[in-house]
């Protein structure tokens, strides 16, 4: 909520919008800069008749197409860097269809319509230091233009980014994001009418995972869901599921949720796969079953990686990224992926990525592409799932490209 | 000399204890970023012009000189830009972000002078004996 030099100040710092903030910050940074008169860029006069010549061609701003089920955001955090860039791409036809930047460990949320996504933001006032700045930015998924821009408190958790740490409501008229310090709590924003509602205070969990009816689940330390109900003016009600994990089964930072069917996914270090339905009722735990055999744990097959799983719900299948790997390795990639009835437990594929990967994904039609990011080699490959063929790649992603996020249309 | 040497592999850890500008010394066992020696600093000192955080998330490390474990305090210098040097990712006993005092992906400036909360570089302090 704070505002540094550059950024137009508010009277209501509560509920600020600032829907066309660009126009009005470069206004104010020429007033700044002491550069008096219009705000239109300026053609340098020293240069002659030729540097604006009519052109034969006719160049324009292009536009993605309207977002599909195989459109998919790769969000490079560039190993904690100040900036990161978000890539949109184009999954079947492995094309890079636009960028946009993005503050600190930025998180990227896809509409469940497809046609925007929300990156939530921090940026400092100069560079790395100075007065800090938090906000959602609202992207149209076509023009990649803003649409708007919601300032929010200075609450933002910074750390690497997990996907879960801020989401949309199913309804895309929410979006709720995490507070770590001073105390645990969620902001709830309200994307409908552009305006930061309130923080509320919530137990020692975390994550956030949207269900019907402005509901919310937590995953809380003592091994408990906590299903949150809210309305828009920020009244909470709160309720704890049965503990669901024992305290030494560890659960990965970046679960799989699919906000359609309700189903959580959620493999721990050990290869053990916990799933749950959420709905506004409470949740439902499936039987817990082990990814891998008795043979392929003695072997040292463990999940490993960032984002190490995907739930495709169409076919209501697992996708887990594995390796062999000595206990204590769990961040650094995986080159398979072990694809699972979710819910028999029973192995359909073992598939061969080639590549060192750290994240998985995919996108949730009938025919889906399987979605994997190498940070090392900074390239999104595409596979089909069916075969396990490599069908795409797209590189020069950044500097760490790492986190994936898929509209689930 | 600082570029990233004795990174972790799915083999496992192997610590050693007479490089610390290295991925695989000792003290580093749980670090995540960039060693603050590469960056200006010492195994226990921030760089110059940054700020020292006074929080902080804890691995118990095995050091192979002395046989004996320590618990090291992994403490962010904050309030600059990521460092970019001697980049390693290191997860002994590192526990996902609902144990945070064990996990090392939050930013660990909380506490640091002027608010910083950017990541620049860790140090690795050793906090006491770990048994």
């Amino acid at each position: 909520m704070k505002t540094d030099g550059l950024v137009v100040k508010t009277s209501s710092p509560g509920l600020q919008v600032r829907a066309g903030w660009v126009l009005m910050t470069a206004c104010t940074a020429l007033v700044l800069a002491g550069a008096a008169g219009a705000a239109e860029p300026k053609i340098p006069t020293q240069l002659g008749k030729e540097i604006t010549s009519t052109l034969q061609d006719e160049p324009i701003i292009l536009s993605a197409p309207p977002s599909n089920a195989k459109r998919v955001y790769v969000t490079d955090p560039g190993h904690f860097n100040v900036t990161s860039q978000v890539f949109s791409i184009d999954g079947e036809k492995s094309k890079l269809l636009g960028m946009t930047d993005a503050g600190k460990l930025p998180h990227v949320m896809a509409s469940h319509d497809g046609k925007f996504f929300a990156v939530a933001n921090t940026l400092f006032a100069r560079i790395a230091r100075g007065q800090r700045n938090d906000y959602i930015d609202l992207v149209d998924a076509q023009t990649h233009d803003l649409i708007a821009e919601i300032d929010i408190p200075e609450g933002r958790f910074l750390s690497a980014t997990l996907e879960r740490m801020a989401t949309l409501s199913n309804d895309d008229k929410f979006l709720l994001f995490q507070q770590f310090s001073p105390s645990p709590a969620v902001g709830i924003v309200d994307v409908a009418n552009r305006s930061f509602v309130k923080m509320v205070d919530v137990p020692d969990c975390y994550h956030l995972f949207p269900a019907a009816q402005n509901t919310f689940f937590m995953h809380c330390r003592d091994g408990s869901l906590l299903k949150v109900g809210y309305d828009g003016k920020g009244e909470i009600k709160q309720e704890n599921t049965k503990v669901f994990h024992p305290e030494d089964d560890y659960l990965f930072n970046n679960p799989a949720y699919s906000a359609k069917a309700g189903r959580l996914v959620w493999p721990s270090y050990e290869g053990n796969i916990y799933q749950a339905d959420l709905t506004a009722d409470g949740a439902t735990f499936a039987k817990v079953f082990n990814a891998f055999t008795e043979e392929e744990r003695k072997q040292k097959w463990r999940p490993g990686g960032w984002m190490t799983v995907t739930y495709h719900r169409p076919s209501d299948t697992i996708y887990l990224l594995a390796d062999q790997r000595e206990k204590w390795t769990h961040k650094l990639p995986s080159r398979f992926v072990f694809a699972l009835e979710a819910k028999t437990g029973k192995r359909i594929s073992k598939i061969e990525l080639g590549h060192e990967v750290d994240s998985i994904g995919i996108s949730q039609d009938d025919k889906p592409v399987l979605y994997a990011v190498s940070a090392i080699d900074r390239t999104l490959y595409m596979y089909d799932p069916a075969t396990g063929k490599e069908t795409g790649k797209v590189d020069e992603l950044g500097k760490a490209p790492l986190m994936l996020t898929i509209p689930e249309l | 000399h600082a570029e990233t040497t004795g990174s972790l592999g799915r083999e496992g850890w192997k610590p050693q204890d007479t490089n610390s500008q290295a991925c695989d010394y000792w003290r580093h066992c749980s670090i995540d970023g960039n060693i603050c020696d590469c960056c200006g600093g010492s195994l226990t000192n921030c760089p110059p012009g940054s700020k020292l955080s006074p929080s902080s998330w804890v691995a118990s490390c095995h050091n192979p000189g002395d046989g004996q474990s320590y618990l090291i305090a992994y403490r962010d210098c904050c309030g600059k830009q990521t460092c970019g040097r001697c980049n390693c990712v290191n997860t002994q006993g590192e526990l996902p972000i609902y144990r945070p005092e064990f996990n090392n992906d939050v930013v660990w400036c909380f506490g640091a002078e002027d608010d910083s909360m950017t990541y620049h570089c860790t140090i690795s302090p050793i906090v006491g004996k770990a048994s």
